[in-house]
This record gives C-alpha cells, sequence and structure tokens, in this order.
C-alpha cells in the first residue's frame, strides 16, 4: 500500500536516462513524485552537493515536512521496490531475487553505455551491432528462462519486469525496427509477454506521455546521443 | 541458522567481499571452487544469468536456495547478517548506495587490466591512481559519520571499503602505490575504518583465507597471472 504521506521528487537531467526505471515506478505505483530537472549547463555548482557527485538524487518528504535523500540508482531502485510494494512477496531473498535480475541487466546496460563514447562513428556503429547481434540476445536467453508467470515472478508486477521494460524502451530508442525484443520474438516469447502487458498499462502510458522530454535524442546515422543538438561526452 | 556455499573461482574477485561478509557476520561458509578451463565451462549454463558468484542458501531441514548477482547477495547477507546500519529500508538503501559508488570506482580500473601493452597498462593504472581514486574517495571521506561509515556500528560498508583497499594493494603494494596510502593524508577516516578492521575479523580472513594461491599479480608485466 502506498504511503500517501510520503512524496518523493527525482533529481536527474531532463532525460530518461538513469532517471528513467525511478520515475517508472513511482508513476506505476501512483506514489506522488515530481521531477526537479538540473541544467546541464549549471551541474559544476550543483555536483558536489550530491553525496557521491553523481545524481539521480531522491528525495523523501515525509507529511511532517522532513526530508531525506538517497543517491545512487540501483540503491534506489531497490529502495522503491521495497517502499512502493513493487518486490517479490518473501521477505529478504524474495527482494534479492528481484535484485539479481535488476543487477544483471544493469550489467548489460554499463555495457551498452561504455560504447556511448567511442571516437568515430566507425567504432560506434560496429559496437552497436555486435550489441544487436550477440550481446543483448546473449543476456535475453538467460533472463526468458528465467521468468515464472505472467510475469518474472508470478502474477506480480515487481521492479524486475519494470527493469526489463526499461530497457525495451531504450533498444527502441536506439535501434527501433531492429530492436532484439522485436528480432527474437520467437525466441523470447515470455520477455515478450511481459513487456506487451506492461505496455498497454501505466508502465506504457508513462513511457509514452511523461519518460521523453524531448532533449536527449538519438541519432541514428551517427549511432550517438545528442543533448540539445550536441554530443554527449560519456565520462 | 542456515550455512552457506560460494560458488566462485580460486582467487578473491567478486567472491571476496561475500566471503568476508560471512567471516564477520559468524556464518558457516564453504568455498565451492571452479576451475576456468576444466570445471566452468560446463557449469556455466547451471548459473542464472550464466556467470558467477553464486551463493547457495543451506537451511537446515537441508533445503537450499541459490542466489547470483554479487550486489543481491551481499545485499542479503547483510541484512541477514546484522550487517546493515538499520532494519529500515532506508538505512539499508543508504548503505547499498556506498557499495554502488564503491563499485563504480572499482570496475573504473578494469579497462587497464585489459590494455595490449606494458606501457599503457602502467599508464593506465597511473591515471586511475592519481586521479581517478581521489576524485571518487573525497565523497566517501565526507559521508563517514563516526568511527564507522554509519556511525558506532560496523556494517557491509565498511566492508566494501576493505575489500577495495585490498584489491589495491594486490595491484600496487609492490610498487608502494596505493592510493589509500600514498593519499593517506586526504582520506583519515577511510584509512581509520581500514586499520580497525585490519586488525579484526576482516583482517585475519584477509591475511588467512582470501588467497588460494592462484591469479596474483605479476609486478613486472602489471596484470594478474592465471598459474
Amino acid at each position: 500500500m502506498v504511503s500517501l504521506s510520503l512524496s518523493y521528487e527525482v533529481h536527474y537531467f531532463e532525460s530518461a536516462g538513469r532517471a528513467d526505471l525511478p520515475r517508472m515506478m513511482l508513476d506505476v505505483a501512483g506514489a506522488p513524485y515530481k521531477n526537479v530537472f538540473i541544467d546541464f549547463a549549471k551541474w559544476s555548482e550543483v555536483k558536489d552537493t550530491m553525496a557521491f557527485g553523481k545524481v539521480p538524487k531522491l528525495v523523501v518528504s515525509e507529511s511532517d515536512g522532513s526530508r531525506k535523500e538517497l543517491f545512487e540508482t540501483n540503491a534506489i531502485v531497490n529502495y522503491l521496490a521495497e517502499v512502493l510494494g513493487l518486490a517479490p512477496d518473501g521477505g529478504a531473498f524474495a527482494r534479492a531475487k528481484a535484485a539479481s535480475i535488476t543487477s544483471n541487466l544493469c550489467d548489460l546496460e554499463d555495457k551498452l553505455r561504455r560504447t556511448y563514447g567511442l571516437p568515430s562513428v566507425e567504432e560506434r556503429h560496429k559496437a552497436h551491432e555486435k550489441h544487436i547481434a550477440e550481446t543483448i540476445p546473449t543476456y535475453l536467453k538467460y533472463h526468458e528462462r528465467l521468468v515464472e508467470g505472467d510475469f518474472y515472478f508470478g502474477d506480480k508486477v515487481t521492479v524486475a519486469d519494470l527493469k526489463l521494460h526499461q530497457m525495451y524502451c531504450l533498444f527502441d530508442d536506439m535501434y527501433a525496427a531492429r530492436n532484439p525484443f522485436k528480432t527474437h520474438a520467437a525466441e523470447f516469447t515470455n520477455l515478450n509477454r511481459i513487456i506487451a502487458t506492461l505496455a498497454a498499462g501505466p508502465a506504457g502510458e508513462y513511457a509514452r506521455n511523461r519518460r521523453d522530454f524531448g532533449r536527449l535524442k538519438w541519432v541514428a546515422e551517427r549511432w550517438e546521443w545528442v543533448f540539445d543538438g550536441r554530443s554527449l561526452d560519456e565520462s | 541458522m542456515p550455512t552457506y556455499e560460494v560458488h566462485y573461482f580460486s582467487y578473491p574477485g567478486r567472491g571476496d567481499l561475500l566471503r568476508m561478509l560471512l567471516e564477520v557476520g559468524g556464518a558457516s561458509y564453504t568455498n565451492v571452487f571452479f576451475d576456468w578451463g576444466k570445471t566452468w565451462p560446463a557449469a556455466k549454463e547451471t548459473m542464472a544469468f550464466g556467470v558467477m558468484p553464486k551463493l547457495a542458501v543451506v537451511e537446515s531441514d537441508g533445503s537450499r536456495k541459490d542466489l547470483f548477482e554479487s550486489y543481491a547477495i551481499v545485499g542479503y547477507l547483510a541484512e541477514s547478517l546484522d550487517l546493515m546500519p538499520g532494519p529500515s529500508a532506508f538505512e539499508r538503501a543508504e548503505a547499498l548506495s556506498i557499495l554502488s559508488a564503491l563499485s563504480e570506482l572499482e570496475d573504473k580500473v578494469r579497462p587497464s587490466l585489459w590494455l595490449r601493452t606494458l606501457d599503457e597498462r602502467k599508464a593506465g593504472h597511473a591515471t586511475y591512481c592519481t586521479e581517478t581514486v581521489p576524485k571518487y574517495l573525497k565523497y566517501q571521506e565526507r559521508f563517514v559519520r563516526g568511527d564507522w561509515y554509519f556511525g558506532d556500528k560496523l556494517t557491509v560498508a565498511d566492508l566494501k571499503l576493505y575489500q577495495l583497499y585490498l584489491w589495491y594493494e594486490d595491484m600496487y603494494s609492490s610498487y608502494n602505490q596505493n592510493p589509500f596510502k600514498v593519499l593517506a593524508a586526504d582520506f583519515p577516516k577511510l584509512n581509520k575504518i581500514i586499520a580497525t578492521l585490519e586488525k579484526g575479523k576482516a583482517g585475519e580472513y584477509a591475511r588467512e583465507r582470501r588467497n588460494f594461491g592462484k591469479d596474483r599479480w605479476v609486478a613486472k608485466d602489471w596484470r594478474f597471472g592465471r598459474k
């Protein structure tokens, strides 16, 4: 049961990125939240106000006005899974199983991120072709066999399913019709069923209406992300 | 009380922190070792994500359950063995945020391990130690809230710091280049945590049960050897 005496803020840049999954979780759970966008041009001024010099930051506001802050995406995601009712039932071990799924998908995401900053179009193109053909399907093959019902954990939508959906959306951004979920539809029937169910519900509605702010775009012919028309330097 | 098995290779790597938690938490555990060339290939597909470590939790009635992914295993063990700052979701998440930030620092050195030439590796490690490490550790130093990360209580956050220190010792001690030591004046709180841990169960684990004689750092080559 989501507590309505609590409200949340997600502090991040005006793009999906590492805030996408936390926003999706809050949105799907119906928790009151707002985005606090950080202007990239002013980042150096606010960086040191963040516990580890990074965003996203989650602010949890109690009804008495007190606030507490949490950093690091995977800590935020696992925290929200627990407090928003998006963890599988069964206590610490069940939460850990969900965390293992999100951790492994984050590992895949990190492999992709490491190639965003490759200096030439040719290098980026080659790297992404390998992701499409090999890296992503290799990871997804393991996930396909883990699904235990309509969702990863049977009947209940959990953070694991939402993380999968966030990855699906990311692949759609970059690869469109070559999204490996789509091109391997016959092989990944369980995973695609999760995606289709989520897309038809609140997670899909979030993805269509509140996920993208129009500033970060994938430029397909250059195999790179641009923010307000400029290339990102992923460091 | 359950007993545990750590399924991994016979070097610290991604098994180190799990083993350290079990030791410091006073749990009964055994190592189940895999050999990269001989026994690992057949075992890979039995692992949920095709990777190790695997934690097997063996209950007193003999039933077993498996857990994968270091981050999930470490969080679960920290919670089970009372090595979290407190019982609430927020307190546990704060500890995990330290783990996440330190893991990110740890990952930044990995590309240097695989650079092709000796000169490239030396240069990569030098940049890591002098530029990357201080940028991350300054935030960690600032966070420490007492004798330990979270005040009076030893938690998984302190053990993660020590695990990272030990890995730097593996790689850099022969050149006296462990950044914790080189930059000791900048990071007194972090070094105090490490010094305290060295004197206790974590240090004893590190000296007696952390290394298995394989995959040592080869100083002249600036890389780990598989022998």
